[in-house]
């Protein structure tokens, strides 16, 4: 089933930059990165009621000298990245010569298999499922990969509440990765402001098609829009002018609406080739935990 | 109701159903998957023209189209008015009255009826619809005969002949059915048949009612029926007055007479009948009887074919009955030569024998050397061997070149007998010619070309004759040596032989017969003549034998007539003119050239109502403009915007 979305080659460059990301887990400090879980660090993180069974030492005892009340005071954990990929599986991504689907899977499976190396957890789902598949850093690659493979488009919805728990569980350290054409912005938005409100660190893959924005038609054509109604036309060059200027617009307007989340967003195309996608977005930083 | 000339090309009109099926062909939608829906709904909500305007458009287009490929199917397949449907073809039979009256003259068109009447034969066949034909029909020994099929616009031709014989109206039927229908004519309906007769004087016909196609052409009263056919009458020329010969004998007179015979006419109409010799007017004679003989004095010596009696009228309408020529028989000798040999004096006695033997003839007499030359119709060689050009030669001990060779001169006494017994040939018995001797007797030469008549006991051959173009009398005794001319047998022999050749042509066929009689000649033996007419003298231009073969019985006997054509004929055997005689044409019905006026009729009628003649197909014309103008429609409303 990787074999589907990787050739043997692309498999093996991908392996040398996953070596790269466990050499630089291997000599880092534990706790040198800045983690979202609240635990034993020394970071000062938030306050709980105190239960039976806690650590006593844990007490802030100034507090309940004010407050009469037992809390604990709790620490932030040493950093840990938790990856979230989340496929936006509308029927439009599922389009192309180079099919924009099989582009958004190749790209986030190759990320989750570097992150695999850096980070803790690798969280995997579409955005209407109802459970997000995890995958830990001893996990196996083929089972990831496998994982990612057997996606398949669906319908365009919301984020699920899974989706959005994950957000929430452990918001700080984590980093939400979402590939998307945004023919249905709704959903990424939704999530996207759902990863602001938790803290997490969000990038958008926005994969086109090479004909979506070069659509190679003319004369009477009879339009089937994946979603939509079909529609006659006769395409000439004036209606491909006034297409291409409309989509250029939306993308624009997409592009402005993810920033304004706080969000990063990258434009892939379905014929550009993983590696560089990767590479790029290593180099950006994104795939590093909460400071 | 319309129809198609060219039916066969009616298939093109499957060009517009091919361009529409290519053309829906060609406006399928290609199928195309896209995404973006949402903005291809915007784009196509700004760009697309409404529905209507679409269907507006769509229907241009196919109005255009369509209309432009069916004027070209029309144009091609050639719409008309119907014409088998409703209306059934036209053949017209043109009967154009070719008989001698129709050579009448009309004064006031100056032309003859028969010019006139061609004239309009043309001016109907301008008047047919195009799928009418007309078949020109003339008269020709009194039978129909049909011309070929003619069609609108089509030559009428020159005008017939004219045609002495009875016209046979009844065989009319019989020439339609032998000439058969036109091709395009066998599908029904029928076609209607019809007859315009073209004439002077209509012919009592049965009533029958208007063909269905014709009722407009003439009243119902002008409708009759010939050869089982509708018919219409229309006449042409104008009444007038003739005046001919109706007869015309010439009786010889008796042998001796001083008259060489009685002419007698009668004429019709009132005009002025004269007669004149030909070639000179020594005689002329001007009558204004009715009826009139004249006494011809008839030289021997005439120099004339004969003479022409002609009826001079004013205002004659009719010219065929006003001249016959008269061949009077001429009296085959009428100039004598003799040619006596150079240095000798003249024989007045053989001068003296020829004047009374041929008495008033023009006698000529000369010195001659051989092989001279001379001319006349007898010339009577004395011991000269000329080169005669003569009808009769008598040769005194000479033979011209050609016929023969005599032996020198020797004495011969009496003792000469006739060759043979019977020479029927000769036309004359040979005398007892025993007394006749001489000193100087010239006897033929063996393969002389002449048949012996007598012979000497002692000398050979001194009588021989010939016949055929010209007659030859060989004598061997010479006149002044000789009592040929003393003793009664010679001038008997020259005598008869004489009346022989002067009796042959005279008595053979009378001058003067009516073409539609037969006379009886008696040719005294069997042989075929010839009977051949003078091309230049009459009125000519007819239909009719111009020369016969005629065979008499064992017995010389032979009909000759009735002749087809008037005019000059010559009797000829092998050759050589025997007689001469004019055959005259009398039929006093035709030669009263009697005129009945008739309405004219239109021509115009010919065409039906329904389908007029300068009918054009604007079909293929009016949808072209219908194209034309849905072009420029169409490009105005994507002037204005309103189609795309």
């Amino acid at each position: 089933m990787a074999q589907s979305l990787f050739t043997e080659q692309e498999l093996a460059r991908l392996r040398r930059l996953r070596l790269a990301g466990e050499r630089v887990r291997s000599l880092a400090l534990r706790g040198e990165r800045r983690s979202r879980q609240l635990g034993s660090g020394l970071e000062f993180g938030a306050y709980r009621p105190y239960s039976q069974g806690d650590d006593l030492r844990r007490v802030d005892w100034n507090v309940y000298g004010r407050l009469d009340q037992l809390f604990l005071k709790l620490f932030e954990a040493p950093g840990q990245l938790r990856l979230l990929l989340a496929l936006d599986a509308a029927p439009t991504m599922d389009f192309g010569v180079r099919n924009k689907w099989l582009a958004a899977k190749r790209v986030l499976a190759a990320l989750g298999l570097v992150a695999q190396a850096t980070a803790d957890r690798v969280l995997l789902a579409r955005y209407e499922d109802a459970a997000v598949q995890s995958f830990d850093a001893s996990g196996s690659e083929q089972a990831f990969l496998e994982a990612v493979a057997a996606m398949t488009v669906s319908r365009a919805e919301l984020p699920s509440a899974a989706l959005r728990s994950a957000l929430a569980a452990r918001g700080r350290d984590t980093v939400l990765l979402a590939a998307t054409d945004m023919q249905s912005k709704a959903g990424t938005l939704a999530l996207l402001s759902e990863a602001r409100r938790f803290g997490v660190r969000a990038v958008v893959i926005s994969l086109h098609a090479d004909e979506e924005l070069q659509p190679q038609l003319e004369g009477l054509t009879r339009l089937s829009p994946l979603a939509g109604n079909p529609l006659k036309l006769r395409i000439d060059a004036r209606v491909l002018e006034a297409y291409r200027k409309e989509v250029e617009d939306y993308r624009r307007a997409c592009q402005a609406a993810i920033r304004a989340t706080g969000a990063g967003c990258i434009e892939v195309s379905s014929t550009v080739d993983v590696e560089p996608v990767v590479v790029e977005l290593l180099r950006s930083g994104l795939l590093e935990g909460a400071r | 109701m319309l129809e198609f000339a060219r039916g066969q090309f009616l298939w093109l009109f499957a060009l517009v159903a091919l361009f529409f099926v290519v053309f829906f062909l060609a406006r399928r939608w290609k199928r195309a998957a896209v995404t973006y829906g949402f903005i291809w709904q915007r784009v196509a909500g700004r760009v697309r023209p409404p529905a209507w305007k679409r269907l507006l458009r769509l229907l241009l287009t196919l109005l255009v189209s369509s209309a432009m490929l069916s004027s070209a199917a029309l144009y091609a397949a050639g719409l008309q008015p119907a014409a088998q449907n409703e209306t059934p073809p036209l053949l017209l039979f043109i009967v154009i009255d070719n008989s001698p009256s129709m050579r009448a003259f009309s004064y006031t068109h100056r032309q003859t009826r028969q010019n006139l009447a061609q004239d309009r034969a043309q001016q109907v066949l301008n008047s047919l619809a195009p799928e009418d034909r007309a078949c020109i029909v003339h008269w020709q020994l009194g039978r129909p005969v049909a011309g070929p099929f003619l069609k609108r616009g089509d030559a009428a031709g020159p005008a017939p002949r004219t045609d002495y014989a009875p016209a046979r109206p009844e065989e009319l039927a019989g020439c339609l059915q032998a000439v058969g229908l036109p091709p395009h004519f066998a599908p029904a309906p029928a076609a209607v048949c019809a007859v315009w007769l073209l004439t002077d004087d209509p012919p009592a016909l049965a009533a029958a009612p208007a063909p269905a196609r014709l009722e407009r052409l003439a009243p119902a009263a002008r409708w009759a029926t010939v050869g089982g056919l509708p018919c219409v009458v229309e006449t042409f020329g104008e009444a007038g007055e003739n005046a001919g010969f109706i007869e015309a004998v010439f009786r010889p007179s008796p042998a001796g007479s001083e008259d060489r015979g009685l002419l007698s006419a009668r004429l019709r109409g009132r005009g002025k009948a004269g007669a004149m010799y030909l070639g000179f007017k020594r005689d002329t004679w001007e009558m204004d009887a009715r009826s009139f003989e004249l006494p011809l004095k008839v030289p021997h010596d005439l120099d004339s074919d004969g003479l022409d009696l002609l009826v001079r009228s004013e205002h004659d309408i009719l010219t065929l009955d006003d001249f016959i020529r008269v061949p009077l028989p001429r009296s085959p000798i009428r100039r004598i030569l003799i040619l006596r040999p150079k240095g000798e004096e003249a024989n007045p006695l053989l001068r003296e024998g020829m004047e009374l033997l041929l008495p008033g003839r023009k006698i000529e007499e000369r010195e001659a050397v051989n092989g001279e030359a001379a001319e006349s119709d007898l010339v009577v060689m004395d011991r000269v061997c000329a080169e005669p050009s003569a009808r009769a030669l008598l040769c005194f001990g000479a033979l011209p070149p050609g016929l023969g060779e005599v032996e020198p001169a020797r004495e011969a006494k009496a003792g000469l007998f006739e060759a043979t017994a019977q020479r029927p040939w000769l036309g004359f018995e040979v005398p007892n010619l025993q007394l006749l001797a001489g000193r100087e007797a010239f006897p033929l030469k063996s393969g002389v070309k002449l048949t012996p008549l007598a012979t000497h006991i002692e000398a050979g051959v001194l009588l021989a004759a010939a016949t055929g173009e010209r007659d030859v009398l060989y004598v061997g005794y010479s006149p002044r040596q000789s009592n040929f001319l003393f003793v009664p047998e010679g001038p008997t022999l020259l005598q008869r032989w004489l009346n022989a050749l002067l009796g042959r042509d005279t008595t053979l066929m009378p001058p003067l017969l009516p073409m539609a009689q037969s006379t009886e000649i008696d040719a005294g033996a069997f042989m075929t003549l010839e009977v051949r007419r003078d091309p230049d003298v009459g009125p000519g231009y007819a239909y009719g034998a111009e020369s016969y073969r005629v065979i008499t019985g064992l017995d010389g006997r032979a009909r000759i007539g009735p002749l087809e054509q008037p005019g000059l004929y010559r009797l000829l055997h092998e050759g050589r003119e025997l007689a001469r005689f004019s055959a005259y044409w009398v039929d006093e019905p035709e030669q009263a050239a009697s005129f009945l006026p008739l309405p004219p009729l239109d021509e115009r009628a010919l065409v039906p109502a329904a389908r007029e003649q300068t009918w054009i197909d604007w079909f293929p014309e009016i949808l072209l403009w219908m194209a034309l103008l849905g072009l420029v429609l169409e490009w105005l409303l994507w002037l204005a915007g309103i189609t795309d």
